[in-house]
Parts: C-alpha cells; structure tokens; sequence
C-alpha cells in the first residue's frame, strides 16, 4: 500500500506542482490587492480621519463582509462581465474577488489598528510639523503594522485557504488538480491528504515569516 | 508675543473657555495655574492649534496661527501632551533627528549631528541607541524637550509635565526650563504641582471654570500676594482649606 501510495504520488507530482504554482500566484496578487484596498480604506476610515467618503467605504466594506466569499466569486466571474461588457477569465475573476473579499476585514484590522495608536503621538507630530501624509508614514503606520501583525498573518492565512474555493470556476489550481487527478484515477485518499499537507506546509512557511517579523519589528518588549 | 484674543471653546452644550484675553510674554515662563477641569489644557491644546474648533484669535507677530502652514506653525511652537510624546518605533537619536530632517529639509547626517549635540546638553547623549520604553519618564521627557528644541520654537507648551515625576526630576525640569528661557524660549506650563509652580513662578494666569480670573506678574504684583487667588490656591496645602 506504501509503496503504491509511493509511487503514485511521485507520478502526480508535477501536476500537484503546478497547481501550487498557480495557488501562489492567485494568493499573492489577491494579497496584494486586498492589501493595497484594505490599508487605503483603513485609513480612510479611521476615527482621527473622518471625511465625506467615510460612510460610503464602510457601507462596502460591510457589503464585502457580509456576502459569503463563494457568491462574490460567482458574482465576480458571471455577472461582473455581462455589466462591463467583457470576457473575464477565470484568474483575474478569482484575483478580483478573493482580494475585495479580503480587502473588508483587512480594513477593520487597519481601522482598529490605526485607532489603538494613543492620539498624543498625532498630536505631537503635529506640533513637530509633520504634514497629515508624513504623520501617517512616518509615525502611525509603522506602528499600527506591527500591533496587527497577528492579525494579519490570519487574514493571509484565510486568504490562502480560499484560494481552494476558486477550483469551482475551473481555475486549476492545488485542490482543483487534486479533483481533476481523483476524478481520473479514483484514489481520493493519497490524493487529498498530500493537498491537505502542502497547505499546512505553506501556512506553516507563513507563521515562520510573520514570527520573523513580529521579532523584528519588535522595539518594546515590556 | 503670542497673544490670545476672545478665546472660547465649546465641547457638545458644555463651554469649555470663555472670553479669554491674554498676552503671553517671550522669554519668561508662563504659568497656567487652577484646579483639575479649569481648562488649562484645552487653552494650552488651543494655542498649539489642537482645538480644531475654538472660536478667537491667536496671532504670532500678528500672524494668525489657524492660518499658519504647520511647518511654520513648528518653528513658533511646540506642545509635549503629559505622556505618550515619543516615537516608540525609532530609538532616541531617531526621534531627536528625524522631525529636524523634515523641518529643515536637511540631511540624515546633518540631523543625526544637530540631535547628538543636542541631547549631550540634555545629559542624553549615553541613551542615543535606547528605545523610549527602556527610559525612565524623567529621562524620556528630557529627550521629548530635546526634541522639540531642536525646532527651534519661540515657544515651548508643556502640560503637566511634572505629574509623573519624583522630585529629583522634577528638580532636573526646572533647571532646564530655567535654561531654556535664558537661550531665548519662551516657556508655557499647565501645572497643578504646587511645589513646582512655586519654584518656577514668574508670570502666572489663574483659570477657574474655564474664566481667567486673575494674572499675576511675579516682577510687578509683589504687593497683591495676600488678596490673590494664585497664592490662595498655592498655599492652600500648608493652610489645609
């Protein structure tokens, strides 16, 4: 059984490659859409900042939240195209929804954490005469990264894990090469438990990564 | 001179300062004296512009303070809240450096240079490489006075800045503000720290409910101590009422 396990998988092996290639792909331009939406928003958002888009980000935000990430998906790839008219494939398809899905809790997390910063460091880079840009760049956001550090090493973790979801539009990434490969040679046990491990080994490398940087960044250790 | 005119300040239906008129000397300290909930903070976060709201005028040289661009607005003054006043991300030369380096649009070196000069007169010169949290409050406060002299401001609003001292800081504080003064600064304090109002009195404002009650200039007002609310409020401690 071992050494059939064995061989199958070193048989499979580069299909189950190329499937985590393109996983990271999508993870990491969804991140980094969900990244650069998320902080802008935050910041847009946060009480010291209030202005006329404020209600209108947190309505969509809400909405982003509040839709399961399955359906936006679906919105995204079926009824996105027929509104603006064009042919979306399925990887930006799976890009744009898996990073405004993620972009809405990416916002509460820079909110807060923006918010958690004690109003006396804006008040005195203030009076140092820093501009309202220099303030946030030089002083809050840097603190506000590593107070939700932990927080976002779950929201990329999610991220990742819901990339597994985009198999359903035919994207073929890990766990949809892990169906296709199923379908073909009935073996769902080898097949699915490999994909299980190389998700765990890629959250795993995650955890290492944010460790590293929450030690990094670390300046007060009381 | 800095000089206040009709300052109110309304937070919600609660007047916070009423109708304060006031002309603030250069070169001297300046006390803002009365009870906790007077307002001596709110008038002292009006004139360092953190009060969006307030209605009056504060001029400069008969320059407008709201209207001020805020790099302007540093080199006239600048205000330590009573805590949290570094940058807990960057170590103490950083902190010193980096608002020089934008101020004046000079150099990392240059910066770096100017604050290591400045935080060896402060006796801060061993802590350059230190984080804020590994300093005391005494210590951290002296590199946030460093800091905010390095602007070069004609004046320096400090709130409560003995609260979280022991005496021997408190000692240290006054030393430097007395310093400061004689290099040209004008120095504006909030204090309900009797012992040290004493020590530093020169020129005093008393604040109840938000109304100024009553000036008090140590070089001219000699005569009035017994009928003053300042030294009423003073020495009340040793009178016990």
């Amino acid at each position: 059984m071992i050494d059939f396990t064995k061989d199958f998988l070193v048989r499979f092996f580069p299909l189950f490659l190329q499937g985590l290639k393109m996983t990271l792909e999508v993870w990491v331009f969804s991140a980094a859409l969900s990244g650069f939406l998320g902080i802008t928003f935050g910041i847009l958002t946060c009480d010291r900042l209030k202005n006329v888009f404020t209600t209108f980000i947190e309505i969509i935000t809400f909405v982003l939240r509040a839709v399961p990430f399955f359906v936006q998906l679906l919105i995204v790839y079926f009824v996105l195209p027929d509104l603006i008219g064009c042919n979306l494939e399925p990887f930006p398809a799976s890009v744009i929804a898996l990073g405004l899905c993620s972009s809405g809790y990416v916002t509460q997390i820079v909110r807060a954490g923006i918010n958690s910063i004690p109003s006396a460091q804006w008040e005195c880079a203030d009076t140092l005469g820093y501009s309202t840009f220099e303030i946030l760049w030089y002083v809050i956001l840097p603190q506000m990264v590593r107070n939700v550090l932990p927080a976002f090493n779950n929201e990329l973790d999610s991220l990742l894990k819901s990339t597994s979801i985009v198999a359903s539009i035919g994207m073929l990434e890990l766990t949809r090469v892990g169906m296709n490969i199923v379908s073909r040679e009935m073996q769902p046990v080898p097949v699915y438990l490999t994909i299980a491990c190389f998700y765990i080994v890629m959250s795993a490398c995650l955890n290492v990564v944010t460790r590293f940087l929450e030690r990094k960044l670390c300046y007060a250790k009381a | 001179m800095l000089k206040l005119e009709n300052i109110e300040l309304n937070k919600g239906s609660k007047k916070i300062l009423t109708n304060i008129n006031l002309s603030i000397p250069h070169k001297r300290i300046t006390l803002f004296l009365g009870k906790s909930g007077s307002g001596k903070t709110s008038l002292l976060r009006c004139i360092a512009q953190l009060e969006g709201h307030y209605r009056g005028k504060i001029t400069y040289g008969g320059v407008c303070l709201k209207e001020m661009a805020r790099k302007e607005r540093a080199q006239i003054l600048s205000f330590l809240p009573q805590s949290y006043v570094l940058f807990p991300h960057m170590n103490v030369l950083k902190n010193c450096a980096h608002p020089m380096k934008h101020l004046f649009n000079i150099s990392q070196k240059q910066a770096e240079d100017q604050a290591y000069h400045l935080l060896q007169a402060f006796g801060m010169e061993i802590f350059v490489n230190s984080y804020p949290h590994e300093l005391s409050g005494g210590q951290q406060q002296r590199v946030a006075i460093a800091r905010a002299v390095g602007l070069r401001p004609k004046y320096l609003l400090l709130d409560e800045p003995t609260s979280a001292l022991d005496p021997e800081n408190t000692q240290i504080l006054i030393k430097i503000l007395r310093n400061l003064v004689s290099e040209q600064t004008g120095i504006i304090v909030s204090s309900q720290d009797m012992d040290f109002a004493e020590k530093i009195m020169d020129f005093s404002i008393f604040l109840s409910h938000g109304i100024l009650t009553e000036t008090f200039d140590a070089k001219g007002d000699r005569e009035r101590e017994k009928e003053s609310d300042i030294f009423r409020f003073l020495y009340a401690r040793s009178t016990g009422t």
